[in-house]
């Protein structure tokens, strides 16, 4: 009995972790804080003076302005998706950094994964080939390893 | 070609082909474009302390036709503009249903835009944008930006590098209805 408590030791011992860091996660989730949402809402955004920088990394006149706006509206009570959309609304799409999952937006997510399918599809096709190749032997590769171990040829 | 290589070129193919498609989906969505997005649009309200000691508060401009120019004392763009800002501003500034104000955004010293506005002959009334507020609001992307704003409040103009005089006069004629914007 001890010995099987053993070994199922470090399998509890992760799921401890696990446990804990998902409820760490989802206690987290569950409340952000006014400047944990501005902090989240700038990392989506981008600087639109700089290059390929988020509002939050840069320290751009233009991104502490619309920190500061950021903080204003959420301060206001306005919600993530329509401070989102205020600034879409403004600049455009092209003001978020991950692209929205609609429209040409899907290509960018849909790509990889159409990538990713067809090549596992290419993958599995080669290697059933190869399996398959393997199985069926000649008459001449009979008569090469019968040759080899000694057998009369015929 | 054998069948795989003939399948692996076809599919390089048709990914590059998605690819330019989305990219020349993409050609709008060009920062340099986005605040041609107020066209058609209310302009944003905008107030701010001016260079003379004052203030300036959009407001009380309601009713004429305004001119907004974003720009600072460090752009080369906005020192290439100056002139026919210049030209502009003389030939216009008397009349009564026309506003001008120049929106400095980025400021970096007072006293050289102080300066450089009085070697200049900066004569129009100049805004300053504490935290960058209007800059915003206009969804600009950097400097010289100018709108247009006829007098109901609707953006009818826009211009993303500096601006000769006649884009200044074709935009204040669109927005007085002398012509089509």
């Amino acid at each position: 009995v001890i010995g099987r408590l053993r070994a199922w030791l470090p399998w509890a011992g992760l799921l401890a972790v696990l446990a804990v860091s998902l409820a760490v996660v989802v206690a987290r989730g569950d409340d952000p804080g006014p400047q944990d949402r501005v902090e989240a809402l700038a990392r989506g955004l981008r600087c639109p003076t700089c290059q390929n920088e988020s509002v939050a990394e840069s320290r751009s006149a233009t991104a502490d302005a619309i920190r500061a706006d950021i903080a204003r509206r959420v301060e206001a009570g306005e919600s993530d998706a329509t401070i989102e959309r205020a600034y879409v609304d403004r600049y455009g799409e092209w003001i978020l950094l991950t692209p929205p999952d609609r429209g040409v937006g899907l290509v960018v997510w849909g790509l990889p994964v159409a990538v990713l399918v067809v090549g596992a599809a290419g993958l599995a096709a080669a290697v059933r080939r190869g399996a398959a190749a393997r199985r069926t032997a000649t008459p001449d590769d009979e008569e090469l390893v019968g040759g080899l171990r000694g057998e009369p040829p015929g | 070609m054998k069948r795989p290589t003939r399948l692996a070129a076809v599919g390089v193919g048709a990914c590059v082909l998605v690819l330019a498609v989305v990219l020349a989906l993409q050609v709008d969505n060009d920062p340099s474009f986005a605040s041609g997005r107020l066209l058609g649009r209310p302009a944003p309200v905008f107030a701010g302390p001016d260079l003379a000691g004052g203030t300036i508060d959009s407001r009380d401009l309601a009713g004429k036709v305004v001119f907004v120019n974003f720009w600072n004392d460090w752009c080369i763009p906005c020192r290439q503009e100056a002139p026919a800002l210049q030209a502009f501003w003389e030939a216009h500034r008397d009349e009564p249903d026309f506003a001008m104000v120049g929106i400095v955004r980025d400021v970096r010293s007072e006293r050289d835009l102080r300066d450089y506005a009085f070697e200049e002959g900066v004569a129009w009334p100049v805004m300053f944008d504490p935290g960058g507020r209007a800059a915003v609001d206009f969804a600009t992307t950097g400097q010289p930006e100018s709108f247009m704003i006829d007098a109901r409040g609707v953006v009818v103009g826009f211009q993303s590098g500096p601006a000769s005089l006649d884009d200044l006069e074709a935009m204040l004629a669109a927005a007085r209805g002398e012509i089509e914007p």
